[in-house]
């Protein structure tokens, strides 16, 4: 059995969690519920008050000005809250939001449609007839999932079949990502049990 | 012209500056240019910090008037979260974030809770796929297929029942899956990029207005 | 003879509408008792290797001596069950290799903590010297916007987790963009993976290899195929191959059984349930 009482206090929060899953809602798990999402925020604002001073605060301090540029606008990002000035806060947001935007074009033209275009351009006839085959499908899937995604034109005549195809190649990727999902969610109540059981001495 | 008026075109002459000097440092080799660009990024990165403040000053708009106004069953709760925000910024702040107590409360508390949290998922996809998971016409069936099979590629057991799970699994997540994923990337990446240079240029309002 | 279902109708008090209307809360307990029984009782199943972890694990082992690597830890509180000890294994595998680590993450707050929790500790025992062969950045905001600005300059946060500044570290000497990284190993819960293919490798080339839960799998794959990404450990499964491989075992290798048993009570879950609604199906249309 473990002997720290911050270990304790995990295990307690634990137990409240698990509680209303495994038992009904209590005054438990949102007394925990309530503590997760103070801790969340209060570490995240802490981090972030780590980096305003770190990237912008510290450059200023060494001579490089320019930086107060940031830091007025990261202030003026809360003019939302003031009724009249909301739209000071939209200059603000326009910068993140015109450089998210030209990164977005930038790295998915080259990196997610080119390159991926690239991929599917595959021979179909090789020396191995397995290869071969996963080549062909590869190639008929990628192109009927897109087509699938045609808004413009009716699913009918030319296009019934293949967006039908396609169809049934999105629903394989969702099964398998379904899989991997589940893989991921039992490996962390997996997770959580051995804690439970390991503070309690019991393996 | 009036006042708001004025503000929505220098936000629109803010988003289209920025993105073309982002965007045109791609293709064109200019020293200054790639300085602009390198300083707009890394504004754009600090005022993400200050986002989270934002997000923050939501939480304390939406919780100060409970607990003020003594809501029956919440205020309790409301109050005792923001006192964990205060406590937990301060002590980050003030501490630092390599301070014992700062790092005692992430260890104990934030880890377990958030594992324990996302844990419980887990759960409900247990009775969501008892209940809801039914081969009710082609598309489910070829899904509910599929994941059982990729399922037992994933457990070691699944090997050992028959050895053609794993074969018969990793082909179904390497090949059609992978393919519909990336039929419906490129899908995606179309419409990403289209977006995206429409906000630059003024054809979408992300902001409203 | 009756039916196994109580005659003909699937009205209430039959055993199917009971198997179907079941009290979630024992199928939640018959979870956690499965769960326990391997950690009691280990079975011990051999786990065949993947072609993915392989690739991460021989492009890994194959990085010249000095190589400059990315140690990005954005796994998180909510991942660390599945991932953590892959990512714990791949650390110390490379602190027993001579090459020098930058530790950030650009979506994950809690990169420092976890870090210093887990893996600081690996580097320290290997006789590594912090600042000159390995140094903790922590969490630098802005994902794919913090990504492109690192990729141009690694040096922007200024300051490491404990406030040291970037520019009095040794590691940091010849270390400016994306250029003069050798590989990213990246440990992913979210979108990082995406970010990293689009800023990183996309302009700069560098490699990528990627330790991602189990959900991200299908999706990185489009990325591994397209040679983008070039090994993967693909969630709690990868895990234990990747321990196999490099002969660090840890909590990997010992989830595996639990994994099995998990997974095999789902579909049978799954097929008892859709066996109902077959049934269902018949005797709605015999009606």
């Amino acid at each position: 059995m473990i002997f720290d009482i911050g270990v304790w206090v995990a295990w307690l929060f634990t137990i409240f969690a698990f509680s209303a899953v495994l038992y009904k809602e209590n005054i438990l798990f949102k007394f925990a519920q309530y503590t997760f999402v103070g801790v969340s925020i209060g570490y995240t604002i802490a981090m972030g008050v780590k980096t305003i001073i770190d990237a912008a605060w510290t450059p200023i301090t060494h001579g490089e000005h320019v930086y107060i540029i940031p830091i007025i606008l990261g202030f003026m990002l809360f003019l939302r809250f003031k009724k009249g000035l909301e739209i000071y806060s939209e200059w603000a947001m326009a910068f993140l939001i015109a450089v998210g935007a030209a990164l977005a074009i930038r790295g998915n033209v080259h990196a997610y449609f080119f390159e991926q275009i690239t991929a599917t351009m595959l021979p179909i006839v090789t020396k191995d007839l397995v290869t071969s085959f996963n080549n062909i499908v590869i190639i008929i899937g990628t192109l009927t999932s897109m087509l699938y995604f045609i808004m413009t034109r009716e699913h009918k005549g030319v296009l019934k079949y293949p967006t039908r195809i396609g169809r049934i190649f999105i629903m394989v990727a969702f099964g398998a990502f379904f899989a991997g999902l589940i893989m991921t969610r039992l490996t962390l109540i997996y997770g959580r049990i051995k804690f439970i059981l390991q503070t309690l001495g019991l393996v | 012209m009036s006042s708001k008026i004025i503000s929505k075109k220098i936000t629109f002459l803010i988003m289209l500056i920025t993105g073309l000097i982002v965007l045109l440092d791609y293709f064109i080799e200019n020293p200054e240019l790639a300085a602009g660009s390198l300083f707009l990024m890394k504004l754009a990165a600090i005022l993400v910090a200050f986002s989270l403040g934002v997000a923050a000053v939501g939480i304390f708009r939406l919780h100060v008037p409970i607990v003020l106004k003594r809501v029956k069953g919440e205020w309790y709760f409301s109050a005792w979260m923001l006192f964990v925000i205060v406590l937990t910024t301060l002590i980050g702040v003030f501490g630092g974030v390599d301070h014992p107590a700062f790092q005692w409360i992430f260890s104990n508390i934030f880890l377990p809770l958030s594992s324990t949290m996302f844990a419980m998922l887990g759960f409900f996809i247990i009775s969501a796929a008892y209940r809801a998971f039914r081969a009710r016409g082609l598309d489910a069936t070829v899904l509910l297929l599929t994941g059982v099979l990729v399922m037992l590629m994933n457990m070691p057991l699944g090997g050992a029942i028959w050895s053609g799970f794993p074969i018969i699994g990793t082909w179904l997540r390497d090949i059609p899956a992978m393919a519909g994923y990336r039929g419906v990337t490129l899908a995606l990446t179309i419409g990403l990029v289209a977006y995206s240079i429409r906000v630059i240029i003024g054809y979408e309002k992300p902001m409203g207005g | 003879m009756r039916s196994l279902w109580e005659g003909d109708n699937m009205g209430e008090g039959s055993f199917l509408s009971k198997m179907l209307t079941i009290d979630r809360r024992i199928l939640y307990w018959i979870l956690v008792v499965l769960i326990v029984i391997p950690i009691i009782r280990p079975i011990g199943l051999p786990i065949p290797v993947s072609e993915t972890t392989r690739r991460l694990y021989d492009t890994l082992k194959n990085l010249p001596e000095g190589s400059v690597l990315v140690l990005d830890n954005s796994v998180g509180a909510i991942a660390w069950a599945e991932i953590g000890s892959a990512l714990e294994t791949v650390t110390k595998f490379i602190a027993s290799k001579n090459f020098r680590v930058i530790i950030w993450s650009t979506t994950s707050p809690e990169c420092g903590s976890l870090t210093e929790r887990y893996l600081l500790d690996i580097f320290k025992k290997a006789g590594k010297k912090y600042g000159e062969d390995y140094v903790l950045i922590g969490y630098v905001p802005g994902a794919v916007l913090a990504l492109a600005a690192l990729a141009r300059d690694m040096r922007y946060p200024r300051k490491d987790f404990y406030g040291n500044d970037l520019d009095t570290l040794k590691i940091f000497e010849k270390v400016r963009t994306a250029n003069d990284v050798a590989a990213v190993v990246l440990a992913e819960s979210g979108a990082e993976g995406y970010a990293y293919v689009t800023q990183w490798y996309a302009q700069y080339r560098v490699t990528i290899l990627d330790i991602c839960t189990g959900a991200l799998v299908s999706e990185r794959m489009i990325a591994y195929n397209a040679g983008q990404i070039k090994g993967m450990v693909a969630g709690a499964r990868g895990s234990a191959e990747i321990e196999l491989l490099t002969g660090y075992l840890g909590a990997g290798i010992s989830s595996a059984d639990a994994l099995s048993i998990t997974h095999l009570y789902l579909i049978i879950l799954v097929v008892i349930g859709n066996i109902a609604y077959l049934e269902e199906r018949k005797v709605r249309r015999g009606k």
